[in-house]
């Protein structure tokens, strides 16, 4: 065999190469396995969003045939139609987008602003400001709901968007998140813009605030969902029907409406509707977003 | 008329470092001044408090006969070209150009027709609806100085405006920059750590050194007549050549050389601190070479030399010749000898430079005879770097 | 000229002029103003108000503080058996749920992480449910556990397998939440461990690749160890997470903490007692109990980064 190879120098190259064949062979092999049991996966995570889909599409009678089937015998929106005219939804959809565009408004404004002075300005207090703040993404606002309560029961304004929308609107990590942004900005176009005559008010709305888009859409996009999907506080402060947002409603259709599971999926689907399209519209700030919080 | 007056004017940070001390500077109407330095010299600051960006420890800055130490930058009606340019990227060439107007309230029209004349002047015209990201180098820089010009300012302030050009463009630029100014006549202050952008820029130069300001003077003067040695170290290129030199009874005992002392030399001996031992500076330019020169002057020194390195620059050479250790200079003349990035230092104490005519016949290795007059040289004292001479008669 | 000579020599009288530069102060407070505002109100407010109230026997249907009570409360709480279980409810689900909340993201992460395309795929299959209002997760997961003719009873039942009863069963139910809240909540740490697989060198794989290293070497020798970071940060998020836990709880047993209360949680306890008998004093003092587990465990991964970091 070597005596043969070294006669012809172009044979020892094939063996070699065969061998790094073999060398790569089950590491390919392992991967396409990963990746078919990960696409498995992923269509098993789609399987329960799926189900809810194709029963709200259903005549409520085939929602409980066994065995069970995802066939659609008589595909009707009659669960939808029900939804509209049996619960407040429409009324809530209104609550939960008032709500959820304020306070992400609110939220990006007064963060964004907090933001660039502790980057940007001299004041006195700013470290003890900037503590505060570093302290308050500590603090889990779900622990304090009762004083809350109290201090909203106390001036009468349970029940009322002022309740359902303040309390959500400082987010101590939205300035956290903008102050790095703007740290990471250079310094010199704020210098240039105040020695062109610009206030500081001018600085931030023209300058800062323009070059801050991709932490204000990562803000704004999270602070609604977020605000959209907030259960526990809307719950407690939101008692009469008609202030109830999307998630404090649909609580009412799952232990409320006698089990009607064609309406209930169909809430669901409504429900998830408008952050679908959230999340398709804005998938890319919303995994940088992810990633910028939390990496930081 | 707008004259910028700096009286004792100090940056004191919050650690306590003095960035800037006692700088006491006027810039008269139209006038263009250098502040040079090397880094950390307290050039920038300076020009950072007349802009109104750093406070004012100390001191008074007035511009145009108004007191403006407590004034906001956009109250003091200056502008500024930075380093990096600091162009607003979201904004075309002509949003950045128009935003300090708009900032001024001026009426849409003028600032339409004073955008479009400023970017006549500037070339820019055909850019006027790019955003800064999609210019070069060069036209960035000439946007940035656009911005300033638009407004026609009570002054300018350059802080290293043409650092980020490639050395083609920078010379370009320099003088396109100084046509402007000249043209305008407005008010500058410029900063560089550059001593050629220095030297061919500015009606005067003011060197500084450590927050401290060392002369003031036109470009010649600095040049000729140094006030110490830190100056006469920074300006020039390549450097002044510093040699320790003994002092007896009528002679000065230099490595190159015996100098007879003469009355010029000898009044300024009288003035410094130390009788026995000075520094001398000498040009590379003022070495000459003997084997070229047909009739020597009277009282000239010679000097023979072996050329250790040889730079061949074009039209010159740069013949260099190493002295040995003992005439070791830069450290042992300046006890507060700056750490990095002083030209004084950055000099081997050992070398010497001389400046050749290309037609010279030198090369590396080979000695080589030279001469100096003395009415060239520059005596400095040993502990306080000032310079003890008189500018040559 | 002359004319022009008078403001001159006048204006340095006016030299004390402290509004000016204190401009840059003002504009920095007014900045900073609204956002401590509400930041003051609505979080500062309701934990000092927690404290205070904790100390007395404040009601809901009382106005006023009540009466002082000292620290009556917190002894009543600590002696509550109720109280013990839903803090045990929390922790168990904390101990249950948070390895396979890190564990399946990061290998689906890893798994995804190499694909050159569909990444839009895994993003949407695993990060949807994340973004999905607790509410609709209740409503779609009551129904898949709905006993007979519920998804996954049906597939039990297809299989040969009787019923479990997923929301019946005092053992079962915490677990059944717990499958919830994977389904729920993987996409956020998935997205994170993408993201921290991003910020690795490529050239560290290539480096390994020339030095022989099969795919699972690098994973083990390359991938885990440049993740830490965001390891620790996934578990101490997950952690905090799941001691706040209450939305799913409450709406998928409805209300009442599960048959037998097997599922109730510390916040659900909280709600409990402070709001649905009205006893705010108490429901304060609990509230700040499960506070301060939150802030321990916050400050010990911050000293963890910290050492972490020092560490690298």
């Amino acid at each position: 065999m070597s005596s043969h190879a070294a006669e012809t120098p172009s044979r020892p190259a094939a063996p070699k190469a065969r061998d790094r064949q073999l060398v790569q062979r089950p590491d390919v092999l392992f991967r396409r396995c990963v990746t078919g049991v990960v696409i498995a996966l992923a269509l098993l995570w789609l399987v329960p969003v799926a189900w809810a889909l194709d029963t709200s599409l259903k005549a409520e009678p085939d929602t409980i045939k066994i065995p069970v089937s995802w066939a659609i015998p008589h595909l009707t929106l009659s669960a939808y139609s029900l939804d509209f005219s049996a619960t407040d939804i429409g009324r809530w959809y209104i609550n939960s987008a008032i709500v959820a565009v304020i306070v992400t408004v609110l939220t990006v404004f007064t963060a964004s602003m907090a933001g660039y002075a502790l980057s940007r300005q001299r004041f006195r207090g700013k470290p003890l400001v900037y503590a505060a703040i570093l302290a308050g993404i500590m603090i889990p606002p779900q622990a304090l709901m009762v004083p809350l309560f109290r201090e909203f029961q106390s001036v009468h304004l349970i029940n009322t968007y002022w309740a359902l929308i303040l309390p959500q609107v400082p987010a101590p990590i939205a300035v956290f998140i903008f102050k790095k942004f703007f740290d990471g900005q250079p310094i010199e176009l704020d210098q240039a813009a105040r020695v062109d005559g610009a206030s500081w008010w001018t600085c931030y709305r023209r300058i800062g605030l323009p070059l801050a888009r991709s932490a204000v859409s990562a803000v704004a996009i999270f602070t609604f969902v977020w605000t959209w999907n907030n259960f526990l506080w809307p719950f407690l402060s939101a008692t009469n029907q008609n202030m109830m947002t999307i998630p404090v409603g649909l609580g009412t259709v799952i232990s409320g409406t006698g089990i009607i599971n064609a309406l209930q999926m169909a809430s669901a689907v409504l429900g998830a509707l408008p952050l679908v399209m959230v999340f398709l519209l804005g998938q890319r700030q919303i995994v940088e977003g992810v990633a910028g919080t939390g990496l930081k | 008329m707008s004259e910028i007056a700096l009286k004792g004017l100090t940056k004191r940070f919050d650690d306590g470092t003095l960035a800037v001390e006692d700088l006491n500077l006027e810039i008269g109407d139209g006038e263009l001044m250098i502040l040079v330095g090397p880094s950390g010299c307290g050039k920038t600051t300076a020009l950072r408090m007349i802009a109104g960006l750093e406070e004012i420890s100390d001191g008074e800055l007035w511009i145009d006969g108004e007191l403006v130490n407590d004034f906001p930058p956009k109250h003091r009606d200056i502008a500024m070209v930075f380093q990096n340019y600091a162009l607003y990227p979201h904004m075309t060439v002509r949003q950045n150009m128009s935003f300090g107007l708009e900032q001024a309230k001026v009426d849409k029209d003028e600032i339409a027709r004073k955008v479009k004349e400023t970017a006549e002047i500037l070339d820019l015209t055909e850019h006027l609806d790019r955003r800064p990201g999609q210019l070069s180098g060069g036209q960035r820089q000439r946007v940035a100085m656009g911005r300033a010009i638009v407004r026609d300012p009570k002054a300018f302030l350059m802080d290293e405006p043409l650092s980020n050009l490639d050395a083609k463009l920078r010379t370009q630029m320099r003088t396109e920059l100084a046509r402007i100014q000249n043209q305008l006549g407005t008010t500058t202050v410029y900063v560089t750590h550059d001593q050629i952008e220095a030297m061919t820029l500015g009606d005067r130069v003011a060197v500084m050194r450590r927050g401290i300001l060392q002369q003031v003077a036109s470009p010649r003067e600095l040049y000729e007549q140094p006030a110490n040695l830190f100056v006469a170290g920074f300006m020039g290129s390549p450097a002044i050549n510093l040699l320790t030199a003994q002092v007896e009874s009528d002679t000065l005992r230099s490595p190159l050389g015996d100098v007879a002392l003469d009355r010029r030399l000898r009044d300024a001996l009288e003035h410094g601190d130390r009788t026995d031992r000075v520094i001398i500076g000498l040009r590379p330019e003022h070495l000459q070479d003997a084997a070229l020169t047909e009739r020597m002057p009277d009282g000239t020194v010679t000097f023979s030399g072996e050329v250790s390195v040889l730079e061949a620059m074009g039209a010159e050479y740069y013949a260099h010749f190493d002295l040995g250790d003992q005439t070791s200079v830069s450290e042992a003349i300046d006890p507060s000898h700056d750490a990095e990035g002083d030209p004084v230092g950055r000099r081997h104490g050992n070398d010497l430079v001389a400046r050749l005519p290309i037609n010279s016949d030198v090369h590396e290795g080979n000695s080589i005879k030279l001469w100096f007059e003395p009415g060239h040289l520059h005596v400095f004292d040993p502990e306080s770097g000032r310079r003890l001479t008189e500018a040559k008669a | 000229m002359s004319t022009a000579a008078l403001p001159r020599t006048a204006r340095p009288v006016s030299r004390p002029r402290p509004g000016r530069l204190r401009a840059g102060e003002l504009a920095g407070a007014g900045f900073v103003a609204p956002f401590l505002v509400l930041y003051a109100l609505f979080l500062i407010l309701p934990l000092v108000l927690a404290v205070i109230m904790s100390l007395f026997n404040t009601s809901l249907v009382i106005p006023g503080l009540g009466t002082f009570v000292g620290l009556k409360n917190y002894g009543e709480l600590f002696s509550d058996d109720y109280f013990w279980q839903a803090m045990w409810h929390t922790v168990l689900f904390t101990l249950v749920s948070t390895p396979f909340l890190i564990v399946l993201p990061l290998l689906f992460a890893i798994a995804v992480h190499r694909l050159s395309h569909g990444r839009w795929f895994f993003r949407l299959a695993f990060f949807l449910p994340y973004i999905l209002p607790s509410a609709v997760i209740a409503l779609i997961w009551t129904f898949m556990y709905e006993p007979a003719y519920g998804l996954l009873d049906g597939i039990l039942h297809f299989f040969g397998l009787g019923a479990p009863g997923w929301l019946s069963s005092t053992t079962l139910t915490l677990y059944s939440i717990v499958i919830v809240t994977i389904w729920w909540t993987i996409g956020f740490n998935f997205v994170l461990f993408v993201a921290g697989l991003q910020d690795i060198p490529r050239d560290l794989y290539e480096a390994a690749e020339l030095d022989g290293a099969s795919w699972w070497a690098q994973v083990r020798r390359i991938t885990i160890p440049m993740l830490g970071r965001t390891i620790t940060l996934v578990a101490v998020l997950q952690v905090i997470a799941s001691l706040k836990i209450f939305d799913q709880v409450y709406l998928i047993t409805q209300g009442g903490g599960g048959p037998n209360f097997s599922a109730r949680v510390a916040l659900e306890y909280i709600y409990d007692y402070g709001f649905t008998s009205g006893r705010v004093g108490y429901g304060s003092a609990a509230s700040l109990v499960l506070f301060v587990v939150i802030l321990v465990i916050s400050f010990a991964w911050l000293a963890l980064v910290r050492r972490q970091e020092k560490g690298v």
